[in-house]
């Protein structure tokens, strides 16, 4: 399976976000897409996700797949915790294995608060750990470890490598580290 | 009791002095009865069987007319949500609804529907507007990020409803039905004045007023505020316990 897009372009009004964008990634593949502040990471990764139409070109392969993303804000349910946060994304949630997935990545006394309680990096590593266990043939993390301090990037970038699990995974990133660290192919856009 | 139940306590006591002082001032009992001429009117009306017939034809009524409204306002707000266009086609009778004066529609209601089921129409059509448009509102308000993070993992329709709508739609509601159950009173008995429908309050009131009978008056005017006031609360309570029973996080049945 190929997925990709052709020839994509995308227009806010005057100013062209991305301007003829062609890319093709093998299923399984691991790759970071690195590009300055501004230069239409976000909008082609809200374009594979089939959250904005091109203006021009086509996507191939992720209209028909599965898709889990890690947003650039964690776009969380505020009043719900973690646990129920990650089964919400989940057909027949088992509510035991969300608990020790996310128990690996955040303090177990956390898991049942309400997430408006808990810390910007918490809510980070919710956020991915939702996208992780989330149903999907396709993986897309939108600068996902934005706000985690070292030891804990560390951590959640092993997390995410030893559950790709022969998905399709996308990153946008800054920092390059992140992406050798998460063993990823770097693209530039 | 607290110091807070201890002022609000005072202010009532100071309020009924007024109004008794008031009255002695007066000295005409068919101008203006004191506080103690309506607690015994209303002692005496409460004892007869005639006064709970009649409060409860008043409150079936206004009960059905609400709650028709507030499933009515519920599902066409949520259809003109999805659908635009049954927006646009609501629109001129929502308007009509809001501006035309209950007086109005009582004398249309009293040719259609005839006087003892005026009170259900009136009070649908004054509480089904505020309802539709506290609907729309409360979802138009859901965060557009969760949304779409709903339709990137899509998660099904219902739990989207439970868990992005209901949150945003609940204060909206809430509001709106405060201020319906108000009104639906209000224009219930004043409907009922104009139309008099046997055994109900507002003929109660009319007759109040035919006969001078102005202890009465007050007394089914306190009858009046005591059940709106019990109604709105026990709706409004019902309504959290539903919203809290359904955004409950620890269902398992997502």
């Amino acid at each position: 399976m190929i997925y990709g897009c052709e020839g994509l372009t995308k227009r806010y009004g005057p100013l062209t976000v991305l301007d003829g964008v062609s890319l093709s990634f093998p299923a399984g593949a691991c790759v970071a897409v690195m590009a300055p502040s501004g230069g239409g990471k976000t909008t082609l990764f809200r374009l594979l996700a089939g959250l904005e139409t091109p203006d021009e070109g086509r996507i191939l392969g992720f209209d028909r797949a599965r898709v889990s993303m890690v947003f650039q804000e964690d776009r969380l349910c505020e009043h719900l915790s973690p646990v129920t946060n990650v089964a919400l994304v989940q057909a027949k949630p088992d509510r035991a294995a969300v608990r020790r997935e996310l128990a690996s990545v955040l303090p177990s006394d956390c898991l049942d608060r309400p997430v408006s309680t808990l810390s910007g990096g918490m809510k980070r590593r919710t956020a991915i750990v939702r996208a992780v266990l989330a149903p999907s043939d396709v993986l897309l993390l939108d600068e996902p470890f934005t706000g985690l301090d070292e030891e804990t990037r560390g951590r959640v970038i092993r997390y995410v490598r030893q559950r790709q699990n022969g998905r399709l995974l996308l990153m946008t990133t800054h920092i390059r580290e992140e992406a050798l660290a998460l063993g990823a192919e770097i693209i530039g856009l | 009791m607290g110091k807070p139940g201890l002022k609000k306590l005072l202010i009532a006591l100071g309020w009924l002095a007024l109004w008794q002082l008031a009255s002695l001032w007066v000295n005409q009992s068919v101008i203006l009865a004191g506080p103690a001429e309506a607690f015994r009117a209303l002692l005496e009306l409460i004892v007869t069987a005639a006064f709970w017939q009649t409060v409860l034809f008043t409150f079936l009524r206004i009960l059905g007319g609400f709650l028709l409204a507030f499933a009515a306002g519920l599902a066409a707000g949520g259809l003109a949500h999805r659908v635009p266009l049954v927006g646009d086609i609501l629109a001129p009778a929502v308007t009509a609804m809001k501006s035309v004066p209950v007086a109005c529609f009582v004398i249309l209601a009293l040719v259609w529907v005839g006087s003892q089921n005026l009170t259900f129409l009136i009070v649908f059509l004054v509480a089904f507007p505020i309802l539709y448009l506290q609907t729309r509102e409360g979802l138009e308000r859901a965060d557009r990020q969760l949304l779409e993070m709903s339709r990137v993992f899509r998660i099904s329709p219902w739990r989207r409803f439970r868990y992005v709508y209901l949150p945003a739609l609940l204060p909206s509601l809430t509001s709106g039905c405060q201020l319906a159950l108000g009104m639906s009173w209000k224009s219930g008995v004043a409907a009922e004045v104009i139309g008099t429908p046997l055994h109900s309050i507002g003929q109660q009131l009319y007759f109040a007023k035919i006969y001078l009978e102005i202890d009465d008056l007050f007394a089914w005017t306190f009858v009046i505020l005591a059940l709106s006031a019990l109604f709105e609360r026990a709706f409004l309570w019902l309504l959290g316990q539903a919203a809290r029973r359904l955004e409950g996080t620890d269902d398992l049945r997502l």
